[in-house]
Order: structure tokens, then C-alpha cells, then sequence
């Protein structure tokens, strides 16, 4: 039953204009238009119609976009982009981000004015014991530390979920026997631990979470040099405490190796952690000892 | 586990809204009644806004180019429902564009015709042919855009051209309207 058999629906002339027709239809259409005067005379009025009115508009799609609609859409790429990489990641808002990164940097620029002899004595107020000697040192391995707590342990989903052997690498590569701290009797379970990489040696960082989402990270460090890297001066047996803005931390070097207890907790809650750690690392003073690691 | 304020949008739906602001651009200038272009750019520059705001209502995949003419539309209608014009003007400065020597002769049209034909069509008839006509949507994406049935979409199309057609061969006629 093709469209021959029956009068044209004027109304489909519409559809034939518009490609709205399926190829059958459409044939069959073009054959009736041909030979009747007045549909083809609607169908080259539609047609002038569309094309005087994209002719009339059509010169905005060859502008340039507005800078102002540019501006819009780029701006809100790089919000997007910014929350969505596996860089820095606020569990609060960004502005606390923002800020502890400032205050991170701020806090580096002060120490090096310190070791030049310069001002800058605020800093003073957050870290105790801190040798100027060696206060570069300190400063850059709690900026390490504090930076891998924020890169890796912060936010909803923990970055790549890969759990290395940290202990075996350390074995391997400075010959250090690594003790993985037990923090369950605190509440808190290890469920993340990597290695990662830092100029002149290993990093690896184990990260521990309780029932209410708070994450606390161990992050340790070995040198390859004898001379370079963090070694032990500056880091004393006896954790030293340090914050920067809502970031503490406990640091302290044993057995060639230099640890931090990185969380976003006051002082008084990290040290009940630091403690059960400080048990555990009796052992890792003593390599040869009893106590395998794990 | 706490949810993250923010989820990710796809880096690709930044750069595919910039390729359709042309278009956003042309209709808007098509749509607004007044000759200034900046006054249709504002309405993109809203549109851009919502669609921003919205972005986790948009699933990837779909009709970004039907998803943003919606947004447009609604806040033309809603734009359009709070100056509730009594009287409507004429375009100050009609545009006759060099591209109309290049039209057929048996299909040539006054440009300045047409245009004037168009502002003096019902909102609904004028939406639907820019639409069809000009951003070449299908009646299904332009019925999507709109919120009515495909079939209304067809009739104000038939409707709108016949107007336009006897506006522009009789421009002087006074027009009652057929909507």
C-alpha cells in the first residue's frame, strides 16, 4: 500500500522538507511533488524560507565565542579538573587545602629564612626542637609526610587501592627491617600501604583508618646515601610533635630510618597513637632482633 | 565513608559545550526580538550558567545540543513571561546579508522580508521553524526541547510557515495571527 494509492497529507510536505521521511516515502513524495504545481510551490517556499533565515542568522556560528562564555567554561573546567585529580584531595572544603598548602610553603620559606639567620620566628611556635642546623631537613620531611597524608589518605576513596610490601622493599633496598605498626587496639586499621618515590632513597607510607572515616598515616623514610638524605640528625628517638594548620604530626628517627605520624587531629589524640607506635619500634631499633616483620 | 562534595564531570563535556555556543548564539539571536546581539549573548551567558549548575543532570551519551536549546528555551519562556510585553517593536536595523545574492533567483526572498515576517509571528510558531529550519533539529529533539507532544510541534510548524509565507508575499497585510 504505497503513498500512490491514496491523497498526499499535506502536512507531510513538512516532513519531506525537513528529511523527516523515511527513503521510501520520501522517493514516493518527490514523485507526487513532481507532478503537482501547487505542493511543489509550497515546497520551494519552505524551503526559501529555512534558507533565508539561515542565511539572515547564520553569520553567528563563524563568530568567535564571547570571551566572557570562554571564560565561564573554562573556569568551571579547572574546578572540575581540580577535584577530580588524584593530586590534593580536601575531605573538608578546598579553602583548608588551599590554606595548609600555603602555610606548608610558608612554613619551608620561613625555615630557610631561619637557616640564613633571617625573621620568621612564627614558626617556632609549632615545632618544637628544632635544631637550625638542621631545621631544612626536618622541614622537608614533614613537607614530604604531610603532603603523601593529603595525596594518598585523604579524601573519600583511597588512590589506587594497591597495597605493596613495603617492608620487603625496604629489606631490599637499605637492608632495614621494617615493623608495620598495630594501631587496632586504638580503633584503627591499617588499609593502604605503598612505597613511594623521593629523590635519594624510599618513602613508604601506611595509612590506617577508624570507624568514623579519620585517617592517620605512617610515613617512613630511608637514604641510600650515607651523607644525603634525611640520616638521623634533627630526628631525635622522642617523637616530636609539629602541626600545620589542621595537620599534626609526630616525628621522630630510629635505625636509620626517619617516621611521622601524619592526622588531622589535635595533638592530644595523635599522641595516644604515637605512643602504640613507639612500642613497636623498640624493635625496628633493633634489626637483628626478635620480631619479623610482617 | 564520607561522599566528597563535587563529582567528577567528564573533561570532554567542557570542550563539547564550547563547540555548541555557536549555535546557542544563533538562536538566541533569532529569538530575541531585539536587533542588539548583545542581548541574546546575555541569555547564552544564563544559559551557560544553568547548564553549569545542572551539569550532573546531563548523562554523557545523550543530546548534549538538545539538553542545552532546553535549557535556553526555558529561560527565554520564563524571561519572556516576566517583561510580558503589550506591544511589540520592530527591529530598529534590519540586516540584509551579502549571502542572499547567492540564493537562487526562483527561490530569492527578501531577507528584510522574512526577518520582519518572523518577529511578527506567535513565540511558539517562531521556536519551531528556527528550530526545524534552521538549527536542524528533528521534531522529536525540537519536541524534547519544547515539552510538548511531536504532534504539537508539527502543527506550529505548518501554522508558522503558512503565516510567514503569507506575511512575506502580502508584507503590508495586516496580520490577525493564527496561532
Amino acid at each position: 500500500m504505497g503513498m500512490n494509492d491514496r491523497p498526499i497529507d499535506r502536512e507531510l510536505l513538512h516532513d519531506y522538507v525537513d528529511g523527516e521521511l523515511d527513503s521510501q516515502s520520501r522517493l514516493e513524495m518527490a514523485r507526487y511533488i513532481g507532478g503537482e504545481p501547487t505542493a511543489a510551490a509550497l515546497v520551494d517556499a519552505y524551503r526559501a524560507q529555512n534558507e533565508a533565515l539561515q542565511s539572515l542568522y547564520g553569520t553567528a556560528v563563524e563568530e568567535p565565542v564571547p570571551e566572557r562564555m570562554a571564560e565561564l567554561v573554562a573556569r568551571a573546567r579547572t574546578e572540575n579538573a581540580s577535584r577530580s585529580t588524584t593530586a590534593i584531595r580536601e575531605r573538608r572544603d578546598p579553602v583548608a587545602g588551599a590554606r595548609r598548602r600555603h602555610m606548608l610553603g610558608m612554613a619551608a620559606a620561613a625555615l630557610l629564612a631561619l637557616a640564613l639567620g633571617g625573621a620568621g620566628g612564627w614558626w617556632l611556635h609549632s615545632v618544637q626542637q628544632v635544631r637550625l642546623t638542621q631545621a631544612g631537613i626536618v622541614q622537608s620531611f614533614l613537607d614530604q609526610a604531610m603532603r603523601s597524608y593529603m595525596l594518598y589518605a585523604e579524601g573519600e576513596q583511597l588512590d589506587g587501592g594497591i597495597t605493596a610490601d613495603v617492608a620487603a622493599w625496604f629489606l631490599d633496598h637499605h637492608e632495614v627491617k621494617v615493623k608495620i605498626p598495630d594501631l587496632t587496639a586504638a580503633g584503627f586499621t591499617l588499609v593502604h600501604s605503598r612505597v613511594l618515590p623521593i629523590a635519594f632513597g624510599s618513602a613508604g607510607q601506611f595509612t590506617y583508618a577508624d570507624n568514623s572515616g579519620h585517617r592517620v598515616t605512617v610515613y617512613i623514610q630511608a637514604s641510600v646515601s650515607d651523607s644525603g638524605g634525611p640520616g638521623i640528625s634533627g630526628f631525635g628517638a622522642t617523637p616530636t610533635f609539629a602541626s600545620v594548620d589542621d595537620l599534626s604530626a609526630y616525628y621522630w628517627g630510629s635505625g636509620g630510618v626517619t617516621y611521622a605520624l601524619v592526622g588531622a587531629m589535635q595533638q592530644g589524640d595523635l599522641s595516644a597513637l604515637v605512643e602504640r607506635i613507639l612500642d613497636v619500634a623498640e624493635t625496628i631499633t633493633k634489626p637483628a632482633a626478635a620480631g619479623a616483620p610482617e | 565513608m564520607k561522599k566528597s562534595n563535587g563529582l567528577i564531570v567528564p573533561d570532554n563535556f567542557y570542550t563539547e559545550l564550547v563547540t555548541e555556543i555557536p549555535y546557542l548564539r544563533r538562536y538566541a539571536r533569532a529569538l530575541s526580538r531585539s536587533a542588539r546581539s548583545d542581548e541574546a549573548d546575555d541569555l547564552v551567558q544564563a544559559c551557560l550558567e544553568r547548564a553549569l549548575l545542572k551539569v550532573h543532570a546531563w548523562q554523557p551519551g545523550t543530546n548534549l545540543r538538545a539538553w542545552l536549546f532546553t535549557i535556553l528555551h526555558n529561560l527565554f519562556i520564563s524571561e519572556l513571561r516576566r517583561r510580558r510585553p503589550l506591544y511589540v517593536p520592530m527591529p530598529e536595523r534590519l540586516s540584509v546579508h551579502e549571502a542572499a545574492t547567492a540564493v537562487r533567483p526562483e527561490a530569492y526572498l527578501e531577507l528584510e522580508a522574512v526577518e520582519q515576517a518572523l518577529q511578527r509571528l506567535p513565540v511558539e510558531q517562531r521556536e519551531v521553524i528556527l528550530l526545524v529550519g534552521v538549527e536542524g533539529l528533528s521534531y522529536e529533539e525540537t519536541a524534547q526541547v519544547l515539552g510538548v507532544p511531536v504532534g504539537t510541534v508539527r502543527s506550529r510548524l505548518s501554522r508558522g510557515r503558512g503565516a510567514l509565507r503569507a506575511l512575506i508575499e502580502q508584507p503590508r497585510a495586516a496580520f490577525a495571527g493564527t496561532a
